[in-house]
């Protein structure tokens, strides 16, 4: 089919789900295929197709290590559902995780960024599956569909058909899937996500955590929805969400687990994260991106990397005194040791910033050592020979 | 927030809308800075004030003159587009105290959020901006569909504004397709009478003041 002809079904399929609009529909069983004669088939085959097109997009990071892990956290958190649902890692330095409603998930590299723990990584995806066992995305759609949204949405759905690249429909629907459950079905996932970390052993405290880190991040306070997260875009409000789950964490916490599994998670990410730092420095929201540096320099895991990204991070914003801060957290970076050997050449760099070429070429010299086959060696030795 | 997708959606779209004017295959003059010798005929569009030549469409092959970027620039800019005023907010900045290494980081990152996925540079060095010096790597990236694509860039400060030139095309068939007649034209860049490249800023300096530099 072509991608025109992809659009239009989605649009003719939307009609046909406004009939059925406001329609309560029962949990998905586990291994529930909907039948071919259903209004939901038709969603099936199109998310199937959006799967195929994301899963060879530019976007997602090709890890079955990563994969497998995540996976894994699906399974312990839902046995049931366990061979129903597809991971896919999509490298984008928002927070975000997000459920097709046949059973793809996405998980964005800006949450795995921002989770302290398996605990808390367990704590979203957990939520995920909770609006996939209850099929809120299609119940979602034919409310958006049925209301004044809708105008909206057709208008996003008709530009894709004229020559929009492959991946925006899937982009579409994962935007369209996640932008605004309801109230009552962001409760009833977090309802069920929180069951599934206590019946799982992890300690129920994480879910709260989540918002927590969320609220800080965005200033949710002030009704800031433009960042970073679409995660933060739904209703109730994240206070209220973080002050409920609280709670309900507070009265199980005598009979629920208490597992965190912080190493693990640091096992998972670890020589994968530099990456995904470099992707959230690309971004250049520099209050959001000092919550999440300070967070992880907190967590201490891999110091040496992340005074690095310290540095980075320090040099990209050029504030008053931000050229020395850079300077400092580089050094540091280079005494504790663990970053990549492009902690030398950002050094040098600060060096030759400040004037002092004896240091600059130092540190050059050290990068060019400890990365000889460097794919900039011919740019920084004619840096050094500029000094 | 909107998906980066949908702001590149626009771009297309924009682009859909956008006339082509034939590039005769003889010297060309770019913003007024700089020569080529166009090896081919191309067919050239304005991107947002990013001259771009094709020969069988910007998603297949482009090749983007980017000019006159002054410090605190973007080397992009998105179309008018929602949400694009906060993307546009995000791109990188130019900024004229750059060294070499930050110039290219520069570019990288610009490509970056301008749609080039997973880009990885090669081959980083000085290299000659017609008589200025400049830098040039190569690389590599996937398209929002993940289509494998190469790319070359090459760049130079000419009286404080960095020009960059971009070729990129789809790894199978279109980026090899032109890729000699792009190289032949690369080499044939010239500034034009009075302009004065100068990366290396201190080389520049120092001649101003006197001899002694070699």
């Amino acid at each position: 089919m072509s991608r025109f002809g992809h659009v239009l079904g989605l649009l003719a399929l939307l009609v046909v789900l406004a009939a059925c609009a406001g329609k309560d529909l029962p949990p998905r069983a586990p291994g529930e295929r909907p039948p071919e004669t259903s209004d939901e088939a038709g969603l099936w085959m199109m998310s199937d197709d959006v799967e195929r097109r994301l899963a060879t997009s530019g976007h997602v990071v090709k890890d079955p290590a990563l994969q497998q892990y995540l996976h894994q956290i699906i399974c312990r958190l839902s046995p049931e559902y366990c061979a129903d649902i597809r991971v896919h890692v999509v490298r984008n330095p928002h927070f975000n995780a997000s459920m097709a409603p046949n059973g793809s998930m996405q998980v964005w590299t800006g949450l795995l960024l921002r989770a302290q723990d398996e605990a808390q990584l367990a704590a979203v995806l957990g939520h995920e599956i909770g609006h996939y066992t209850e099929r809120h995305s299609i119940e979602r759609w034919t409310q958006i569909i049925a209301s004044s949204d809708a105008a909206a949405f057709f208008g996003l759905a008709a530009a894709a058909a004229g020559v929009g690249p492959a991946g925006t429909l899937g982009q579409l629907v994962a935007l369209l899937s996640i932008y605004a459950y309801s109230r009552d079905q962001e409760r009833q996932a977090d309802d069920i996500g929180l069951a599934m970390l206590v019946k799982s052993g992890y300690d129920p405290h994480a879910a709260a955590e989540v918002w927590r880190g969320i609220i800080e991040e965005v200033g949710a306070g002030e009704e800031d929805a433009q960042r970073p997260s679409v995660f933060v875009s739904t209703h109730p409000r994240p206070e209220e969400r973080m002050k409920t789950l609280e709670e309900r964490a507070a009265a199980l916490a005598a009979t629920s687990g208490q597992e965190r599994s912080a190493e693990r998670f640091a096992g998972a990410i670890n020589g994968r994260r530099a990456a995904w730092l470099q992707s959230l420095l690309g971004v250049r929201d520099f209050e959001s991106n000092r919550i999440v540096l300070d967070r992880l320099i907190a967590s201490a895991m891999n110091l040496g990397e992340l005074k690095y990204f310290d540095g980075e991070f320090y040099r990209l914003r050029g504030e008053e005194g931000d050229g020395e801060k850079a300077t400092a957290a580089y050094e540091m970076g280079v005494t504790i040791g663990g970053a990549a050997p492009k902690i030398y050449r950002a050094l040098g760099q600060s060096y030759m910033r400040m004037g002092d070429n004896e240091r600059a070429r130092a540190a050059f010299e050290s990068y060019l050592s400890a990365a000889p086959n460097a794919e900039d060696r011919e740019l920084i030795e004619a840096e050094i020979k500029n000094l | 927030m909107w998906p980066k997708s949908i702001l590149i959606l626009s771009c297309l779209l924009l682009a859909a809308c956008q006339s082509f004017t034939l590039v005769e295959a003889e010297k060309q003059t770019i913003g007024g800075t700089y020569s080529v010798e166009a090896q081919i005929q191309w067919n050239k569009m304005d991107e947002q004030g990013v001259e771009l030549w094709t020969v069988d469409g910007p998603l297949l092959q482009s090749l983007r003159f980017v000019s006159e970027v002054k410090d605190g620039d973007a080397l992009f800019t998105l179309p008018r587009a929602p949400g694009s005023a906060e993307q546009q907010a995000q791109m990188p900045t130019y900024r004229d105290d750059f060294s070499l290494s930050e110039t290219v980081e520069f570019i990288i990152a610009s490509l970056e959020r301008y749609g080039a996925n997973q880009i990885k540079a090669s081959h980083i060095r000085p290299a000659k901006f017609g008589s200025a010096d400049g830098i040039r790597f190569e690389f590599t990236f996937l398209t929002e569909e993940g289509l494998e694509s190469d790319g070359i860039a090459t760049a130079a400060t000419i009286d404080a504004e960095l020009f960059v030139v971009i070729y990129s095309g789809t790894h199978e068939y279109y980026f090899p397709k032109y890729k000699d007649q792009v190289e032949r034209l690369l080499a044939s860049i010239a500034l034009v009478d009075g302009q004065v490249g100068y990366m290396f800023k201190s080389l520049l300096e120092e001649e101003r003041v006197g001899p002694g530099v070699g």
